[in-house]
């Protein structure tokens, strides 16, 4: 399945979801509430299409993780843009991304 | 609540990159409340105050977002309150300076009033009146300040004292005044110049910052723009202080010896050879042990209050006696009785602290109690025989970036752990 949400474009299959495009405080608001029912089950998210992101990106990689603990499902993120991971040293919570490259 | 250990034993050696002002960045983050269209700012230090303003306005309905060099870019054209909740302001009295941009821009503004603070007694009454110079109606009721205001109007303002916060307040607001402002008695710090340099580069006309007249013709409208914020010129003189207090020699990078002149006087008279390259200082104790100096506090240009602390660390070891005399805040001694349980010889009369340099000190828990005591403490740490262990860090979290790494990459040997 595929859809755009703002300025991403989301791909979505049985686990994982593809994210392409840039993750900005334009595009996660509307990203957030569509994404409300991925977590009701274990999921992965690629961000390996995400071309720019900032603060507002790692806001709602947060928010998803915390979405994710109250459904009571796993959540993995994958190839985290190196930008985002950059923010969230900087805040002393990159140990707590679960993120992978692959 | 975390500490920091420090063990002695380190002469200072190495570069490091000095980080923007943090007390140019909080105003220019206000100021941004002044403009259409979103504005960017660059060379952001990360600190907790920066953090705590983006919460501020944030809180406001304001869109700001943090980009992976730690540029902040700020859109106001969401916002939705004019408020400065007591929550908030309590934690940062320099939330103070949203009132000036929010009543020009907005025609209101609720911000909460600051508290006490430990350092001494830091008024706003110069703030509300300039403001009401400017036409505003203010009162002040249930701990806020409540501002209305159609345009505002130029006015003549003669401050009673040289405030910082305040001149930069007023600046603010009349950018966007009807008429022309002149602020006399105006604070003359080359951070109240860098937000000058910001608003004239969204389209204000100041001029006359740095000087103690400053004159502001006000403009229908502000546009939002990129800027760089000037170096820390206190983060530069704490890490010259650290490599002298150490007899070492350090490159500190990014910065600009031209806005601590007084500061770089001083460490010369306690024989530090200090050159300067580009934007770099190099500063070199060759080993030596500092001699004392002796310092007065003023508005700049004069030697800056923010740095007392850290001279006092400086003379707590050095050969001879200093005298510090502090005329800017009259409670800003703190940092003494803790240096004195490192068996520093330091009296206290009044304004001024006699301080009897020892050979050395000894390890020994202390307590910070504010920003740049903190600072000290740490200092003297570095050459106190022994671990030293300072407590309460989250006050020097408030105004260094990353300051164990920095020290550490200079050799120092300083760790963080949970209290």
């Amino acid at each position: 399945m595929s859809e755009s949400q703002g300025g991403v474009s989301v791909n979505m299959n049985a686990q994982q979801v593809l994210l392409t495009g840039a993750l900005d405080f334009a595009s996660v608001s509307q990203l957030l509430r569509q994404s409300r029912d991925w977590f009701n089950q274990d999921r992965v998210i690629d961000f390996s299409g995400i071309h720019t992101s900032n603060s507002a990106g790692l806001a709602l990689l947060l928010e998803w993780m915390k979405i994710s603990r109250q459904k009571g499902h796993q959540i993995k993120y994958h190839n985290v843009p190196a930008q985002l991971m950059t923010i969230a040293h900087a805040y002393g919570i990159d140990d707590q991304i679960p993120a992978e490259n692959v | 609540m975390n500490k920091l250990l420090i063990q002695d034993g380190t002469t200072l050696r190495g570069e490091i990159r000095i980080s923007g002002a943090k007390n140019a960045v909080l105003p220019i983050m206000a100021a941004t409340l002044l403009c259409d269209g979103p504005a960017t700012i660059e060379n952001v230090p990360h600190l907790q105050d920066v953090t705590t303003t983006v919460t501020l306005l944030s809180s406001m309905g304001v869109q700001v977002v943090i980009d992976e060099t730690m540029s902040i870019e700020v859109d106001n054209s969401t916002i939705e309150s004019q408020v400065a909740p007591y929550e908030l302001v309590k934690t940062m009295r320099s939330s103070i300076l949203v009132l000036g941009p929010l009543l020009a821009h907005y025609g209101k503004a609720e911000v909460s009033l600051p508290g006490g603070c430990a350092i001494g007694s830091r008024p706003v009454n110069l703030h509300i009146k300039g403001l009401q110079d400017m036409g505003a109606e203010i009162e002040v009721k249930n701990g806020y300040i409540l501002a209305r205001a159609g345009r505002l109007q130029g006015a003549r303002i003669v401050m009673d004292m040289v405030t910082v916060t305040g001149t930069e307040n007023l600046m603010m607001a009349a950018a966007l005044a009807e008429g022309t402002s002149v602020l006399e008695n105006a604070a003359r710090e080359p951070e109240v110049v860098d937000l000058a340099d910001f608003l004239n580069a969204m389209g204000a006309k100041i001029s006359g910052a740095g000087t103690d007249t400053i004159t502001i013709e006000g403009v229908e409208r502000l546009e939002g723009t990129r800027y760089r914020v000037l170096p820390d010129r206190i983060e530069t003189g704490t890490f010259l202080a650290a490599a002298a207090i150490t007899g070492g020699r350090v490159k500190l990078k990014n910065t600009d010896h031209t806005l601590l002149d007084s500061v770089i006087q001083k460490l010369r008279e306690a024989g530090a050879e200090i050159e300067f390259d580009d934007d770099n200082i190099i500063l070199d104790m060759h080993g030596q042990r500092p001699k004392a100096v002796s310092v007065r506090t003023s508005p700049y240009p004069a030697f800056p209050t923010d740095m007392q602390a850290q001279f006092t660390a400086l003379n707590a070891v050095a050969e001879g006696t200093g005298t510090i005399v502090e005329t800017v805040f009259e409670n800003r001694f703190m940092h003494v009785h803790e240096m004195q349980r490192m068996g520093a010889e330091i009296e206290v009369e009044g304004n001024t602290a006699i301080v009897r340099g020892v050979e050395s000190l000894t390890a020994a828990p202390v307590m910070a109690t504010d920003l740049r005591a903190s600072a000290s403490l740490i200092l003297a740490g570095l050459v106190a025989k022994g671990e030293t262990e300072v407590q309460r860090i989250y006050h020097i979290d408030r105004g260094y970036e990353l300051i164990e790494e920095k020290l550490a990459a200079l050799g120092a040997k300083i760790r963080r752990v949970p209290h």
